[in-house]
């Protein structure tokens, strides 16, 4: 388990199994809102590429670069 | 510090511009960039060439109408179709006066060679009249006093330009004031825009800033403070640069470019930051980037205009506190006047592209997306809360708490969702003493349920006023620090919510570490894809 607590006592692993289901249900009803967030990120990082490289003047092309 | 502003709607800033000669061309670009933005101007501020583009802007001029990249009238024709005379940029020194200029332009880049040279002339000159005394020749000491009070009088001829000015701005100065009456007053011919027309009647607030040498002091013009100085008094005040104008006059003072004491007037807006705290303050700064000549004693004299005007960038904004310094820097030399339409087309081009590139990262598309991503994990977590105990999430809020530059025992709340109604919002979080602090030192996420124990609940007398700050309802909170594949800490997301949960629960556990295990994933891919955009040492920079 990858997190740790003071206040939330946690209990055996095997316990666990039972219930995987309905949660990972509530996960997977945000994967496509996920996806579309990471594919916004692609496309703003292939428009920046983009811009810079429209950028002609050398000084202002290493300043927005920085 | 960046504030997250509402998405959507138009982002109210106060904008300053710095002086910087011809260079000030980019300020057009990033002028077009942040109308691009859909920034509303409630106050613009300027010093030198800032100043013109920030009164042209306060007066209800686009940046398409300055000069458009892709074609059409500029600035210069509407100045042209006030004064014919008035055709390109370098007609508002005159034509004796940018002659002048372009000589002194060429004569501080040779300044190496040139003072050796006047140096060595001067002693050629003492030499001559020695000999031509000591030959007794009439015709030879007749030559030699006709050399040296030519060349002496060239001297004094150079030196009274320099110390006068190589030109002046009267015709620049008849121009705008036209310019500003047309387009603020066009029923009234009569009219002189002044400073106290601007701040009013819908238009953004106008600070102008000078020099003024009489009372040697740093001088602003402002609606508040010179309601009666003409708008175009003001600018030709500012842009006034030592050697290249005259000084300009206003009453009985006498003034120069404001970028001697000022390049980068953000902190006029303190005021009106205080008392609309959202609201963004921008400096669009122009950074000096022209080789670094070996100063000595014969050529420090262009290295100490330059330093004044762009040495104090970093000072000039540590005045204003928190704002946004858009450092842009450009080829264009400071007296660059005579360049091509297409390049000064071009130059605006790049210097929107190089304004949008830094803003969009800093204030607008990337800021946004982290707070969709907050607004993603908001709902993903109220989701599996319900889910695993079967009641209402109530309310949960989302932020990415990451540290400022330069700032090392710190979290800024920088981007979040939910956080609006709540005095926590953007709060900095110091590492020592919350849960947020201890999940980032560790790499660790940590779930932690209220009341929390005293070393994660801002303890100290320092944090007295943050804990009142505090959501006063947080039930429980969750922190996943983010790691880059380098194994850097890039940021921390910190999910917290006001339902109450159980101390032990093994669904709500199972919850938890699906939840945390789904969001890190998610924010590690954001972070991989926007790889580029982020900064080395972590995910802020303080300039744009």
């Amino acid at each position: 388990m990858a997190w740790k607590s003071t206040t939330f006592k946690k209990s055996a692993v095997g316990e666990r199994k039972a219930v995987p289901d309905a949660i990972s249900r509530a996960v997977d009803k945000h994967r496509d809102a996920m996806s579309s967030v990471i594919r916004d990120a692609k496309d703003l990082a292939d428009e920046r590429r983009r811009t810079l490289n429209s950028i002609q003047d050398p000084e202002l092309k290493r300043s927005a670069a920085r | 510090m960046a504030k997250e502003t509402a998405i959507g709607g138009p982002r109210r800033a106060f904008v300053a511009f710095a002086g910087g000669g011809a260079k000030g061309l980019i300020h057009v670009g990033a002028l077009r960039a942040l109308e691009d933005r859909n920034v509303a101007f409630h106050g613009l501020a300027g010093t030198s060439a800032g100043s013109i583009v920030a009164t042209l802007k306060a007066a209800g001029f686009s940046s398409r109408e300055l000069l458009d990249p892709d074609g059409g009238p500029t600035l210069m024709d509407q100045l042209s179709a006030i004064d014919p005379q008035i055709k390109r940029a370098t007609d508002i020194f005159g034509k004796a006066g940018w002659a002048r200029v372009r000589a002194f332009r060429w004569a501080a880049a040779y300044a190496w060679l040139l003072c050796p040279c006047g140096v060595l002339a001067g002693i050629a000159l003492s030499v001559g009249l020695i000999f031509a005394g000591a030959s007794r020749s009439s015709l030879a000491i007749v030559a030699m006093v006709a050399v040296t009070i030519l060349v002496a009088c060239l001297a004094i001829l150079g030196a009274r330009f320099l110390i006068g000015g190589l030109a002046d701005v009267h015709r620049f100065r008849a121009a705008l004031a036209t310019l500003l009456q047309r387009r603020m007053f066009p029923e009234e011919p009569d009219r002189v825009v002044s400073m106290g027309d601007f701040g009013k009647d819908g238009r953004p607030t106008l600070k102008i800033v000078s020099a003024n040498l009489s009372k040697r002091r740093l001088q602003l013009f402002s609606p508040e403070r010179t309601p009666e100085v003409a708008a175009a008094d003001a600018v030709a005040a500012s842009i006034c640069l030592p050697i290249i104008f005259q000084p300009w006059r206003i009453n009985r003072s006498t003034f120069v470019d404001g970028g001697i004491v000022s390049n980068l007037p953000a902190w006029p807006f303190d005021e009106e930051r205080e008392l609309d705290p959202q609201a963004l303050t921008i400096a669009v700064e122009i950074a000096d980037t022209s080789s670094t000549p070996l100063v000595h004693r014969f050529n420090w004299l262009p290295s100490a205009v330059r330093t004044a005007l762009f040495g104090s960038g970093e000072l000039n904004l540590r005045v204003s506190g928190q704002a946004e310094q858009l450092v842009l820097e450009s080829s264009l030399h400071l007296l660059q006047f005579d360049l091509t339409l297409e390049q000064a087309r071009q130059e605006v081009r790049d210097g929107e592209a190089a304004a949008l590139f830094r803003l969009d990262k800093r204030l607008f598309r990337r800021p946004e997306l982290y707070h969709n991503a907050c607004e993603v994990t908001r709902g993903l977590a109220e989701d599996v809360i319900e889910s695993a105990l079967g009641i209402k999430a109530m309310r949960v809020r989302v932020a990415i708490a990451v540290p400022d530059k330069d700032y090392h025992h710190s979290l800024r709340l920088r981007f979040s969702s939910g956080y609006e109604a709540n005095a926590d919002e953007a709060m900095l979080m110091p590492i020592a003493g919350s849960v947020v602090g201890t999940a980032w030192c560790a790499r660790e996420s940590r779930f932690e349920l209220a009341p929390f124990p005293d070393e994660f609940n801002l303890p100290g007398d320092a944090n007295r006023l943050r804990r009142k700050c505090v959501w006063p309802d947080m039930a429980w909170q969750l922190c996943i620090p983010v790691v880059d594949d380098a194994h850097r800490a890039r940021f921390t997301v910190q999910i917290s919510g006001d339902a109450k949960l159980p101390v032990t629960n093994p669904r709500l556990e199972y919850a938890i570490t699906e939840m945390e295990s789904s969001v890190k994933d998610f924010f590690n891919l954001i972070i991989k894809e926007l790889s580029e955009l982020e900064d080395d040492h972590g995910l802020e920079e303080y300039h744009l």
